[in-house]
């Protein structure tokens, strides 16, 4: 099974599709056979909606509102889910909030911006596409072969130039 | 003198003055920020399929009307001098030429794909900073 189509499942678990922790998901979401099929049982939420989800519901928020030609692919909305839970499960409460930009060509791009520092993660819509960051802050430049880990540091680099203002 | 006006019925207006402001569809609203204040780069990228000559922009507002058939949600600007500026360093530089008025292109821009991808980020990044949203269509319209 591919890694981020086992963090949708894993998910479920509360896990990440590389094993870690997932902080943050606080609706319960049961699977149980019935019949040959399957119902979904979900129980009220008691606790304010974690930042997690409230950047979940804005991505599929998105998602659900584009018209046919700006529609993201299910390769693009897999990806950046990946990324999303995978960066967010490393850093917890210093994850900052994205904002999501459509590329118009079925890509996502997942976008961070703080005091003049910006960073791209380019999501794209076809399997062989090879995702990418861009950054700047006056230089500027572009990552490719996107992991978690590399977005963790990028991010952090973004959270450390939210303290020190660019001079 | 025998003038015929109609043999030219889309006089040259090249080149634009730097004060002219040119108009760009925002095909989508994550194309502003969420106060509605700023453009998103995306709006300046060029893209093969999309943009094979330039990236479209029209000397009024409406331009639009007539080539598109989705409708959009807003419309940005931005003044010529501004393109100029940014791609003043540039080889070939950045200019507006006006093909079939109101119709025209921002010229010179790098495809936004390998292995001209990160000028073409970075392009479309200044061009985004000094480019204004013009209007807010909510919900999108034609």
């Amino acid at each position: 099974m591919a890694t981020a189509e086992k963090y949708i499942l894993d998910s479920i678990t509360k896990e990440t599709g590389l094993g870690q922790r997932l902080p943050g998901v606080g609706r319960t979401i049961h699977l149980r056979p019935s019949g040959g099929g399957y119902i979904v049982v979900s129980f009220a939420r008691t606790s304010p909606r974690t930042l997690l989800e409230t950047i979940t519901d804005d991505l599929e928020r998105l998602a659900r509102r584009s018209d046919f030609s700006f529609k993201p692919s299910k390769r693009a909305m897999r990806w950046a889910k990946f990324y999303i839970f995978e960066t967010y499960a490393r850093m917890e409460g210093a994850f900052p909030r994205p904002f999501f930009v459509l590329d118009g060509e079925k890509g996502i791009i997942i976008k961070w911006v703080k005091n003049g520092y910006t960073v791209r993660l380019n999501c794209l819509p076809n399997d062989g596409d090879q995702d990418y960051i861009y950054y700047e802050n006056g230089e500027y430049d572009i990552e490719e072969n996107v992991t978690p880990e590399i977005l963790q540091n990028r991010l952090n680099w973004l959270n450390q130039h939210e303290r020190e203002p660019a001079r | 003198m025998n003038e015929n006006l109609l043999a030219e019925p889309h006089p040259v207006l090249n080149p634009l003055t730097n004060e002219t402001i040119v108009y760009r569809a925002a095909m989508d609203e994550s194309w502003f920020s969420e106060d509605k204040e700023e453009v998103d780069s995306i709006a300046f990228q060029r893209r093969e399929k999309r943009d094979p000559t330039g990236l479209t922009i029209g000397l009024h507002d409406r331009f639009y009307r007539g080539s598109l058939t989705r409708p959009i949600a807003g419309i940005v600007s931005i003044q010529v001098g501004q393109v100029r500026d940014v791609g003043r360093d540039l080889e070939p530089r950045l200019d507006v030429l006006i093909d079939h008025a109101p119709h025209g292109n921002i010229m010179g821009l790098p495809f936004a794909k390998s292995p001209t991808r990160k000028e073409a980020e970075r392009i479309a990044s200044l061009l985004a900073r000094r480019a204004r949203p013009h209007e807010i269509f909510d919900p999108p319209a034609l």
